[in-house]
């Protein structure tokens, strides 16, 4: 599973990546990046999550993804500010099954 | 319980309707590309910065002594200042490149077709002529003409920011829409595309090169001139106490509603904080006082000072334990001003208790921090540094006066005195939460 995490200048998230690295599969691939990056980054990944910060552009990355058949979806607020990475980590394993 | 999530969940729906005007304008393809334009531009305005910064300190421009910080230094300084002049004291033409780049990756063309487009209009825009004349008086008092190859660069700075981005928006619109009508020459099928690419590109841009020829040369009107003209006044209106409060309230408000604010506002307040920044450091590098109050660095000093500062204290005092632990996992990123996790792991974001201490905390330490340069009690900034460098750093560092650290100090302690009262009454509310579930699981 190749998760991209999305928040305002992706350096917020590039924390949360380390956390999620210690309980996701050796085989997953997580990277962060800016919203504005998407378009360019998307076809490398399985799916899409984003920052509650960014998410008024919610839609915009929504019709990206879409448009690549991509799944998209924000992640939990409270999980995202404790850096938990292991909630998120579920979370994006369930948008993939979906 | 029940009640209170409905509570956030109504007041972020509310937020939401809010915030969605204001994010599709922000994602328009024009507003955007200004938006990464200008973010692609910040690397060379903070190392134009750091060598701006390292030639001030062998000259007596700061510290108030009369004489060099670093004296050793001083024979470079002149020549150090080039590594300022042709990367921030260029920011227009940089800008100009960048924002087309983006716009054209935005409207689906080729991006270095756009960026040369833009490059090459925005130097008929503003240059008539590669030669310089004029009259020099010799050693005798005898008027001497000269005539020199050379170009005016006046425009290539911050006076031609705003050119640069009108230039750039409209010359890779203009192109688009040539393109679109198909009044292209097309090469036929086995041509190489990078080949077809530069026969594509030739009508478009005759057209919009004789366009701004027309303009510059014929007409003889100078866009960056006139907008310099125009935009003074504004530009020196809108640098006040009272806009400045106004921008980090907003963006805090947002913020509160858990939206980046700083990010929705950028389209809107970067160009003037840039171009401003810009004539700061142009102004220190000539030796003259530095015009505006309002640059990027002012931001960093109020704000996140005077509310999640305080908070990490507030929480490592809490009687809580998941505050304790909180705050230490956020203190690393917290001290480079990376708030998100106290922002949605406390959280602050939505918190009914929080957000009037968090608002009031933003305007007080906002009219704090620019009143302290207004009555000359700090220095104003001339460079520019990355966001995140701390506050208690940057202030130093942008604008050589070791005094700021009083003000981010004081910025820390007013935030505490506002949020103390308030954090209390959320860390009561918090252990009635955690006793109550203690109950509950044990029944």
């Amino acid at each position: 599973m190749r998760i991209l995490l999305i928040c305002a200048v992706g350096m917020s998230t590039s924390l949360l990546i380390n956390k999620m690295k210690k309980v996701a599969h050796e085989e997953d691939y997580i990277e962060a990046c800016a919203a504005s990056e998407l378009s360019r980054v998307i076809e490398n990944f399985d799916i899409v999550l984003v920052g509650p910060q960014v998410r008024y552009k919610m839609k915009s990355i929504e019709e990206i993804a879409n448009a690549n058949g991509k799944k998209a979806a924000l992640m939990d607020m409270k999980a995202y500010g404790e850096m938990n990475g292991a909630v998120i980590y579920k979370q994006a394993q369930e948008l993939f099954k979906k | 319980m029940k009640n209170k999530k409905d509570f956030f969940e109504s007041v972020s729906d509310l937020t939401m309707k809010i915030a969605e005007p204001i994010a599709a304008f922000t994602e328009k393809p024009w507003i955007s590309a200004i938006r990464n334009g200008m973010v692609a531009t910040m690397p060379l305005l903070i190392i134009g910065s750091f060598f701006l910064v390292l030639a001030a300190l062998g000259r007596p421009w700061i510290g108030g002594t009369g004489l060099p910080l670093l004296p050793f230094l001083a024979p470079y300084s002149e020549d150090i200042l080039n590594l300022f002049r042709f990367t921030m004291g260029f920011v227009g033409l940089y800008v100009v490149v960048a924002i087309a780049m983006s716009y054209a990756a935005m409207l689906k063309i080729n991006e270095m077709t756009a960026g040369l487009l833009a490059l090459a209009t925005f130097f008929l825009m503003t240059l008539d002529s590669t030669t310089l004349t004029g009259t020099v008086k010799d050693a005798a008092g005898i008027a001497i003409e000269f005539s020199i190859g050379g170009i005016r660069i006046g425009s290539f700075g911050a006076a031609g920011m705003f050119a640069a981005i009108i230039v750039a928006l409209s010359s890779v619109k203009i192109y688009k829409f040539i393109v679109d009508k198909k009044m292209t020459i097309r090469m036929p099928e086995g041509v190489p595309p990078n080949i077809g690419n530069a026969f594509t590109a030739l009508i478009p841009y005759t057209a919009i090169f004789a366009l701004a020829w027309v303009i510059r040369t014929l007409l003889n009107f100078d866009l960056p001139v006139w907008l310099t003209t125009i935009l003074q006044p504004v530009f020196h209106t809108a640098d006040n106490i009272v806009m400045f409060t106004l921008r980090m309230t907003l963006g805090n408000l947002f913020w509160f509603f858990g939206l980046h604010g700083d990010m929705m506002l950028a389209p809107v307040v970067n160009p003037f904080i840039v171009a401003w920044m810009a004539e700061n450091s142009a102004a220190m590098a000539a030796g003259l006082p530095l015009p505006f109050i309002w640059v990027e660095p002012l931001m960093r000093m109020s704000g996140w000072t005077a509310t999640v500062w305080p908070l990490m204290i507030l929480m490592f005092m809490s009687k809580v334990r998941h505050h304790r632990t909180l705050a230490l996992t956020a203190l690393p990123a917290g001290i480079f001003t990376i708030i998100e996790p106290i922002m949605f792991g406390l959280p602050l974001a939505l918190n009914p208790i929080l957000m009037v201490p968090f608002l009031l905390s933003t305007v007080v330490s906002s009219i704090v921090t620019y009143g302290a340069v207004l009555i000359g009690f700090v220095d104003r900034f001339f460079a520019l540094l990355p966001w995140a460098t701390p506050p208690f750093i940057l202030g130093p560092a942008a604008s050589g006066d070791i005094m700021w650290v009083v003000v981010v100090a004081l910025n820390v302690v007013i935030g505490f005195v506002i949020f103390y009262p308030f954090f209390k009454v959320f860390e009561r509310a918090e252990l009635k939460r955690i006793e109550e579930k203690r109950i509950e699981e044990n029944k």
